[in-house]
């Protein structure tokens, strides 16, 4: 374990030593900025007075959109797993959100909707039928056996969910929502981008963009890969903590 | 409680005949064992009495509302403790220390607060035995409750079930004669 850790140590302390080489041969930092001059940035960014204004703003949106989807996709997901009709019901609505490009959601968005409320519903798209899709699988992969258990000895819808089929869908909201935090980190930054969304990290970008300034663009994409690591972590032991909680019932 | 009442039952898997025009009478605060060579039809017999499946024909009738079932796996929530998986099945009148001293019996007092996936399976076995004698269910269905247990636990078992089962009709499958005599007031041989 220790072994693989300072493997990955070294991997990454590598990936940095190439990222600099490839930036003094390249030598313009409107192109490709140095690590060094993205660190030196960074030390910069975070001291600005707007920067926790800007990351606290798109947090706020994109977790929203990303918890409107846990709670909803969790229901809905329990919902169409008991009740096959209901499934069929809401299948051309989960197969549209999931094969329509992101892009396009985005600009119908622009054109009928808040622009501040953009970011909240593109989390919202991404993320659920990540959510829904798999505790819909963790219902069905439910032992039948189990079921019928619960069948013969009566038991009530809650010690079905509690006892029977929350240990079958765990392992299936955990993996859906460690994907779905990145994944909507990523979404909501784009919907960010291209809505061109006052006080957002996704604004940044856009303004580094359009000024050649490198080293912000990859400062600010620095800022948001931590955030949607931390989230993803916090997330992570909110759930095991609800989940502990929840078995104890 | 009343007698439970099987007629004309039959049940095909596909083209195969499982139970054919079958009739029996389960009297009722009864211990019946259920004897016959496998892929006769007893767990077949056991599941349509349970209502799990139902029968292609023929009727049944009298079977108790609360009725139990040691199924032939262990059937058990794995994350969960002894304990919380017997108290699962139980009403709230049912004390924590009452099924303490059913697990007692089995000899399994100190595994209550262990998670299923740490027991082994002769005490997987003996906790789903305990979980269908704490429902207080009017009817209990056995299918080879003793499989996998030794000699020595399985007559302790035993007596653990008889002792706990007078005056409620129970339907219990097995293919050990010494079984059947120990415990059964009638015998049922499916040919």
């Amino acid at each position: 374990m220790k072994k693989t850790k300072l493997l990955k140590l070294i991997s990454v302390i590598a990936a940095i030593v190439i990222w600099q080489i490839v930036a003094m041969k390249v030598g313009m930092d409107m192109l490709l900025a140095s690590p060094l001059k993205v660190l030196v940035r960074f030390t910069d960014v975070w001291k600005e007075k707007e920067f926790f204004s800007t990351v606290l703003f798109s947090f706020f949106r994109i977790t929203s959109g990303f918890l409107i989807a846990f709670i909803l996709g969790t229901v809905l997901g329990v919902v169409a797993g008991k009740i096959h009709i209901i499934e069929i019901l809401l299948w051309p609505y989960v197969i549209t959100i999931k094969s329509v490009p992101i892009a396009s959601f985005i600009i119908m968005c622009l054109i009928w909707m808040n622009y501040s409320q953009l970011t909240v519903l593109i989390s919202f798209l991404i993320a659920f039928p990540m959510i829904y899709s798999n505790v819909l699988q963790g219902i069905k992969s439910t032992d039948n056996k189990m079921i019928e258990v619960a069948k013969i000895y009566r038991l009530s819808l809650r010690k079905q969910l509690l006892y029977i089929y929350l240990p079958s869908v765990k392992p299936f909201i955990i993996s859906a929502s460690s994907i779905a935090v990145g994944m909507t980190w990523k979404a909501g930054v784009a919907a960010e981008i291209i809505g061109i969304i006052d006080g957002s990290i996704g604004e940044k970008l856009y303004n580094a963009k359009i000024y050649f300034q490198n080293s912000d663009l990859l400062c600010w994409t620095l800022v948001i890969i931590i955030i949607s690591i931390i989230t993803e972590k916090l997330f992570a032991l909110l759930l095991k903590l609800i989940f502990r909680t929840v078995e104890r019932l | 409680m009343s007698n439970i009442i099987i007629k004309n039952l039959s049940k095909n898997y596909k083209d195969k005949k499982v139970l054919d025009n079958f009739s029996a009478v389960f009297k009722e605060k009864t211990f019946t064992c259920i004897e016959g060579p496998s892929g006769c039809g007893k767990t077949t017999l056991l599941n349509i009495i349970s209502g799990l499946i139902a029968p292609d024909s023929g009727t049944i009738a009298g079977v108790p509302e609360k009725t139990a079932y040691v199924f032939q796996e262990d059937r058990l929530c794995e994350d969960f403790t002894a304990l919380r998986n017997i108290r699962l099945v139980c009403n709230k009148e049912k004390t924590d220390e009452e099924i303490l001293n059913h697990l007692k019996e089995v000899s399994l007092f100190s595994e209550a607060n262990t998670p299923i996936r740490k027991l082994s399976g002769g005490m997987k076995r003996r906790i789903s035995i305990v979980r269908a004698i704490c429902y207080d269910a009017d009817c209990i269905l056995l299918d080879e409750p003793f499989k996998g247990l030794d000699e020595k636990l399985k007559q302790s078992v035993m007596k653990y079930v008889k002792k706990h089962t007078e005056n409620k009709t129970v339907i219990c499958v097995t293919h050990d004669p010494f079984e059947s005599e120990y415990l059964s007031d009638s015998r049922l041989i499916i040919k």
